[in-house]
């Protein structure tokens, strides 16, 4: 739309809201010449905010995720931002499968009740069988499949893609992309620069939207990590805790840290006498990945190393309040930025937990850990040992900087995830009621 | 006007969003073009692009490795000089050809011997990776028990100094 044409609907939602809109005109010949100049669509929007300035009803918002019906940490920030903004706005949540709200509170412990879900299969990924809709399998060959998306997002006055997926275009009056992670560069069907706002996760995905867009995100907003432990301290136990998924391509690098720890309990027993190292995870049934790392730890003899896949919410609660060291090493190996930690939730929720992380020195985990104030980053195992090694000799020291990753946690709770959300979209519907 | 602003309002939206159901395509409902192309710059590749891009380039080089002269049709509008205009256009394109040729073969044993050399060179960068790969991992898994044996030797060193002043003091 021209500063021109914009300023015209402007002028016309005005004088509609003065009540000085003039004796004799005609609204619908205004909104039927929009319609033939600009498309249907923007004499729709005209109406949409025309309804929210009169104080007609309440602004809509609808939140789409291609990946809803999946667990994962992407998914969580989008609802969490749904459940953050029901006072704000009507919301619908748009998914290609089928799910319903309980399944969100079960998976994610979120209120979200008021909101409405309305499912739109894509009929290419339907046709196909495909759990997972993957952007990555659409060429210009096809049709974008994504356009009955896009189509549904002009219905609402706020559109939020909180999916990696760049394929939608935006047709409501204000839209926002969340970016977890610029994964393509520009190619077919993107739309990424088309949105009024692009929201980004860590300062690590905003310079990589710079490096493979070539443009400038507009918001940060870090994840939202609730994994508190209990107000009362208890007392750590001598157990090294790893918490990531078991990427069949072994992105988390689980073989690599399990691999540190054999070697140190092969060469300085002593040191380790006592400690054990646990891997929690999920996984797929099948995963040749976590068959390796089966065969890698059942020839050592002392089995002070475990893997625990798919174990419940609660006994991983567990498992962070009595662990004294996290590791995690996502991104030491990697050919692809997006094979780093954009952010890292688990070591947050880790530090919540007051164990003191050692991480890779890389990606949103930079943002995360201070190194030798409230954690250690490492470029190599060999530093990774180093370090456990320090905090091992020294148990007066993984109090103090468990002490001290708690405190830093806080900056990234759920509170404050709200906080900034709230701000934010605040901001922007001020603006699109006031004219 | 029957009608209020709110009770209009609404009418149209709701005429507007019966219509919009009727519009099949994306562009029409815009009224313009939303698709671009995108020429990705070799620059922006990450690591794991590369090999792929290498591969592409290859082929499209290996497809237009020989340069052959287009033979061309020749014809004239002209009604009577139609054909010795062809006669003496065909002995300049004959004479000609022996030089465009000649251009030609020296043209293309020059872009053979480049296709050579930069599939040479890139082979030699997959193996010079390989072996950067091997060594930074040798070197890796050195540092690990090297720091790992460094802790043991100053545990030992503290074991002793204990040891001995314990012993001392007996």
């Amino acid at each position: 739309m021209s500063s021109q044409d914009n300023d015209r609907t402007l002028r016309l939602i005005r004088d509609l809201k003065s009540g000085s809109w003039p004796a004799g005109s005609d609204l619908s010949l205004e909104i039927e010449k929009i319609s033939s100049q600009e498309g249907l669509q923007a004499a729709l929007n005209v109406l949409l905010r025309a309804e929210v300035v009169l104080g007609l009803r309440r602004p809509t918002l609808a939140v789409y995720d291609h990946a809803f019906h999946l667990i994962g940490g992407a998914q969580k920030y989008g609802l969490t931002l749904t459940s953050a903004l029901r006072d704000f706005f009507d919301i619908t949540i748009i998914a290609n499968k089928d799910i319903r709200l309980e399944d969100f509170g079960r998976w994610y412990g979120l209120d979200l009740s008021g909101c409405a879900i309305k499912v739109i299969k894509i009929p290419f990924f339907e046709e196909r069988g495909a759990a997972f809709l993957d952007p990555a399998f659409i060429s210009t060959k096809v049709e974008n499949p994504f356009h009955v998306v896009s189509r549904e997002s002009g219905n609402y006055d706020v559109f939020v893609n909180n999916s990696m997926n760049e394929m939608v275009f935006p047709l409501s009056n204000i839209s926002v992309l969340v970016c977890h992670f610029p994964e393509r560069l520009p190619q077919s069907y993107f739309y990424a620069d088309r949105y009024s706002f692009v929201v980004h996760n860590s300062r690590y995905t905003a310079e990589w939207i710079e490096r493979m867009w070539k443009f400038s995100p507009h918001q940060h907003i870090y994840p939202p990590v609730d994994l508190e432990g209990s107000a009362t301290v208890l007392p750590k136990k001598k157990l090294i805790l790893s918490v990531a998924r078991f990427e069949p391509e072994g992105t988390k690098r689980q073989r690599e840290m399990v691999e540190a720890f054999l070697k140190l309990d092969r060469l300085h027993p002593e040191m380790i006498r006592g400690w054990r190292f646990i891997l929690v995870g999920g996984s797929e049934p099948q995963n040749r990945y976590l068959d390796e790392l089966n065969g890698l730890i059942a020839d050592f003899p002392r089995r002070n190393v475990e893997l625990r896949v798919n174990i419940p919410a609660t006994e991983l609660r567990n498992l962070y309040r009595e662990a004294s060291i996290f590791w995690h090493l996502c991104g030491i190996v990697h050919d692809h930025p997006s094979e780093v930690e954009h952010f890292g939730m688990t070591t947050v929720e880790a530090m919540q937990n007051r164990a003191v992380p050692i991480v890779y020195d890389g990606g949103g985990l930079r943002e995360i850990v201070e190194h030798g104030v409230d954690g250690f980053r490492v470029r190599t195992k060999g530093e990774l040992l180093q370090y456990s090694m320090e905090l091992i000799r020294q148990p007066e020291l993984i109090e103090k900087l468990g002490e001290a990753a708690h405190k830093k946690a806080g900056d990234f709770s759920r509170a404050r995830f709200e906080e900034r959300v709230k701000t934010f979209f605040g901001r922007i519907l001020r603006d699109y009621r006031q004219l | 006007m029957d009608e209020t602003i709110d009770q209009e309002v609404k009418r149209l939206k709701e005429d507007l969003l019966r219509r919009k159901e009727e519009v099949g395509d994306l562009r029409e409902l815009v009224k313009k073009e939303i698709d671009r192309e995108f020429e990705p710059d070799p620059m922006d590749l990450t690591e794991r692009e590369l090999e792929p891009f290498i591969e592409k380039s290859l082929t499209a080089v290996k497809d237009n490795l020989v340069l052959k002269a287009e033979p061309q049709i020749l014809s004239s509008h002209r009604r009577f000089f139609g054909r010795p205009v062809l006669y003496f256009k065909r002995v300049f394109m004959n004479w000609a050809d022996l030089y465009a040729k000649m251009i030609l073969d020296k043209q293309n044993r020059y872009n053979r011997h480049s296709f050579e050399l930069l599939k040479v060179l890139v082979l030699r960068s997959r193996w010079s990776r390989e072996k950067l790969k091997e060594l930074e991992e040798r070197l890796g898994k050195c540092e690990e028990s090297l720091v790992v044996m460094i802790k043991k030797a100053q545990d030992l060193q503290a074991r002793q100094e204990r040891e001995k002043g314990s012993a001392d003091t007996k």
